[in-house]
């Protein structure tokens, strides 16, 4: 019987990864039509698209930027001119591609500001010249610490002569890039088909084809590669996973942290919230390594007070670890702020507040929801109670940052909530904790601190590595001590791949396995 | 005729404003769909020309009367996020679901008829016992669970079905090897709908049967010494047929409500899932789209219940004249 099992797995790969040099891969979830206009997730649609499209600079596999399609990168005046000289680069298409494409491109960003993600990167130039077809100079108003890795290497160059009469550019289907695969097929709401372009700059493209299929639900994505219909995945295993596919010799598995970050988020602007002392005594009774060795069995790595992953470039170890309290000891504080218990044993303040908050979290978010009630458990022996609620997502956001803009004012007092990779990888400080709605555009909870607000500025006008490295550590001990929010854990990633179909894949810090050195030698 | 269409007509309407104010009264917005995380970084300048890019800056009922303006010239208008015309969007999703739901409901119909009928003719026996306790069972399953547990059976225990999708994402075949190839993808879909949605028109089948089985005119026709055969399809089945007409014209929208869970798990490119999907994103558009489509399908399947009943009860018919 096994061995007619194992036939049948095998007929089964054959017949169903065809042609060998394919290699099959799931997402979660369409990605339109995967130009830098249309595809729609930081992950793993913008992964996507960088297999299509080159930017001039790539966090390489630790994160850091390096040159990509430019040969050299030269910055003078501070940090407010940089000189890009570009590779002998091609579009898919065959033309060559030139410092004109460069130029059109981030202008045409500009042109139509409302509609793509990467109108902020480029919002802030003063003016682009072209010395000659390979030469580039950009002049910015002020110096920008992080222009490498927030435009460089964020902005995809898009091919002038395809898309110079283009004037609605969400409408555009086709997608001809410079990046190491053609997209050759969309079958809305299925498929991508992608094949190896044969000329790539970064080297040898493998495989020849990658096939890229939409799986709604993650069982099913996991059931499928177990099957042998896909042969790797966007998504990162369930941690109740991933003892089962280790013990499978047909695959490998890939582990590295990713910085997504996970907050308990505080709104700083309604009382009890808005007194650093009370939400100390909160972090004193949460526990996040209860949180990741419960929920996440493990796989996580607990939060730094700080806010950065302890793995990316500008993180400092002065953040320290979440100050434990016992529960005598944040009963006793609990006291000094005049927090007595009520008779059914929830604390009430002075003024008569009673410490009974709902707690909000996404609804299709299974580990945050969990997270939220064991934080729940954790606080209310101190008598104070956490209701939680669960809100299907696009509600939630609507509540904690209405309109997406955080002049709007708040709707909650504590939320489960986090950001994608980018804000750590970039280091984006000043939009998480600026108090001016402008410049703290993502400062959700309402932050204010004076010296915070300067530091940041003064972080996102220094180019300097060693100097922006000591603005944030400064930066991030300030965090550390008035704690607008919880960072609770960081997902560890682990991926099973087979490597019988293929086995290049690189794990880029902080990111995963769906980037360009994943497929190139 | 015209007047009997004329409350539908009014219901159409109704299901009209529903459709558009329903998905706007939902909190959340488009606009994180069509930016991303980008929309935080926006000045409220730029977040201003969007929503006026999408015509959301405006009242809504000016938005109700510029979107039925266009209905009435046939157009559905644009999705947020694809920028393609809805229609056209609805009708690349339409054959699958129509593949899918109509094969689940051909089979449920069908088998469920069949067996009603044999379980209240032989009431009791082995066979109405089982198929009245899997029916239960079966009613009681979520398909989503019904739906894993067959992937785990059939694609990963025995790996012989395909997991995901309507057809094999890469292979360009033809001919039979193509209608092979997505009759192989169908097989677990379809066969989760059906059960899902077999038991519901089983139980009232059977109830129905038994109930006209002990009336008097089939003892009269048994008496006659007409055939089992005859008695049971032609005399009692008759009689039945309009509760479960009623029922299973009910079905068909409960039977779109199943399609949303079966072809998320599968995967199936179909209308249900895209709903899921323009519901998560806001993209009203598209939502109000394919709500008009399913109030429209509702609708047609009502007036074609009416003109089922008048056929099969001479009582309508008369009432009429």
């Amino acid at each position: 019987m096994d061995k007619v099992n194992r036939f049948l797995i095998f007929l089964l790969i054959v017949l169903s990864l065809g042609r060998a040099q394919q290699l099959v891969l799931a997402i979660p979830a369409e990605e339109g039509f995967l130009t830098p206009f249309t595809y729609v997730t930081g992950y793993p649609g913008y992964n996507l698209l960088s297999l299509v499209y080159d930017t001039l600079m790539i966090p390489d596999i630790n994160g850091l930027p390096k040159p990509w399609l430019a040969e050299q990168v030269r910055v003078t005046n501070a940090g407010r001119d940089w000189t890009i000289r570009l590779k002998n680069a091609q579009w898919h298409d065959g033309k060559p591609l030139t410092s004109d494409d460069v130029k059109f491109t981030y202008e045409y960003y500009r042109r139509y500001p409302v509609v793509s993600r990467f109108t902020s990167a480029v919002r802030s130039i003063s003016q682009i010249r072209t010395p000659d077809a390979r030469t580039v100079q950009i002049s910015l108003p002020r110096p920008e610490g992080n222009f490498e890795l927030s435009t460089l290497a964020d902005v995809p160059i898009l091919p002038k002569h395809i898309w110079e009469n283009i004037t609605d550019p969400k409408a555009h289907r086709d997608s001809i890039g410079s990046g190491p695969f053609k997209l050759v097929e969309i079958r809305p709401g299925q498929s991508y088909r992608f094949e190896a372009n044969p000329s790539y700059f970064g080297g040898t493209v493998a495989p020849k084809s990658l096939v890229v299929v939409i799986i709604r639900e993650a069982t099913a994505t996991f059931q499928a590669l177990r099957a042998g219909q896909i042969a790797a995945s966007s998504r990162e295993l369930l941690p109740e996973l991933i003892s089962q596919f280790d013990n499978d010799p047909s695959f490998r598995l890939l582990r590295g942290a990713l910085f997504t970050s996970n907050l308990l988020q505080f709104n700083t602007t309604v009382a009890p919230f808005n007194q650093p002392a009370f939400r100390q005594i909160i972090a004193g009774l949460v526990d996040p390594k209860a949180v990741v060795d419960t929920v996440l069995l493990g796989q996580a790595t607990v939060g730094s007070p700080g806010f950065l992953h302890p793995q990316s470039p500008l993180y400092s170890p002065e953040a320290g670890q979440y100050p434990r309290l016992s529960l005598p000891q944040a009963e006793q504080r609990l006291e000094q702020l005049g927090y007595r218990r009520g008779s059914d044993g929830v604390r009430v303040g002075k003024n008569g507040q009673r410490l009974e908050f709902e707690l909000l979290a996404p609804a299709n978010n299974p580990i945050r929801l969990r997270a939220a009630e064991l934080i729940a458990q954790q606080v209310r022996p101190a008598g104070i109670v956490f209701q939680v609620r669960a809100l299907e997502p696009n509600t939630l956001t609507d509540r904690v940052w209405p309109e997406f803009d955080v002049s709007k004012g708040r709707n909650y007092s504590l939320a489960m909530f986090g950001w994608s990779a980018p804000v750590i990888n970039q280091a984006n400080l000043r939009g998480m904790f600026h108090s001016k709605p402008a410049l703290g555009n993502l400062n959700i909870g309402g932050y204010a601190n004076a010296t915070v607000d300067s530091l940041t500025e003064r972080l996102n006008t220094t180019v300097d590595l060693a100097e922006r490295k000591l603005l944030a550590a400064r930066v991030q001990s300030l965090v550390a001590r008035d704690l607008p929010f919880l960072t609770l854990w960081y997902p560890d990633a682990t991926y099973a791949v087979r490597p019988s179909v293929y086995d290049g894949w690189k794990f880029q810090r902080g990111q995963g396995i769906l980037n360009k050195f994943s497929f190139l030698p | 005729m015209l007047l009997r269409s004329l409350p539908y007509l009014l219901v159409l309407v109704l299901a009209l404003g529903i459709n558009f104010f329903l998905p706007r009264a939902m909190p959340g917005s488009p606009l994180l769909y069509i930016l991303g995380e980008e929309v935080g970084r926006l000045s409220p300048e730029e977040r201003q020309r969007v929503l006026v890019q999408y015509g959301l800056e405006r009242p809504l009922w000016e938005q109700f009367g510029l979107y039925l303006g266009r209905l009435v010239r046939g157009d559905l208008g644009q999705s947020f996020q694809s920028r393609q015309p809805v229609l056209q969007i609805i009708l690349e999703r339409l054959p699958w679901t129509l593949l899918l739901s109509g094969t689940a409901l051909l089979l449920s119909s069908g088998l469920g008829l069949l067996l009603g009928v044999l379980s209240a003719r032989y009431r009791g026996g082995l066979l109405d016992r089982t198929s009245f306790v899997s029916a239960v069972l079966l009613d009681a399953m979520p398909g989503f669970w019904l739906g894993m547990l067959l992937i785990a059976l059939f694609a990963v225990h025995w790996p012989l079905l395909p997991v995901y999708g309507a057809h094999t994402a890469w292979a360009n075949l033809e001919g039979w090897a193509w209608v092979l190839d997505i009759l192989r993808h169908l097989v677990l879909p379809a066969l989760t709908l059906t059960l899902t949605s077999l038991a519901g028109l089983y139980l009232v089948v059977r109830y129905a049967m038994i109930d006209t089985l002990h009336q008097d005119y089939v003892r009269t026709a048994r008496a006659k010494g007409l055939p089992e055969r005859q008695v049971v399809f032609k005399h009692a089945l008759r009689n039945a047929a309009l509760p479960i007409v009623t029922l299973f014209m009910l079905g068909l929208g409960s039977l779109v409500a199943g399609a949303v869970v079966v072809e998320t798990v599968f995967s199936y490119p179909g209308l249900g899932r895209l709903l899921y999907e323009a519901a998560s994103a806001r993209d009203f558009p598209v939502l109000q789209g394919l709500l008009l489509f399913f109030s429209l399908s509702v609708v047609v399947f009502n007036l074609l219940a009416e003109v089922l009943y008048t056929w099969l009860d001479p009582r309508v018919r008369h009432a009429e004249g």
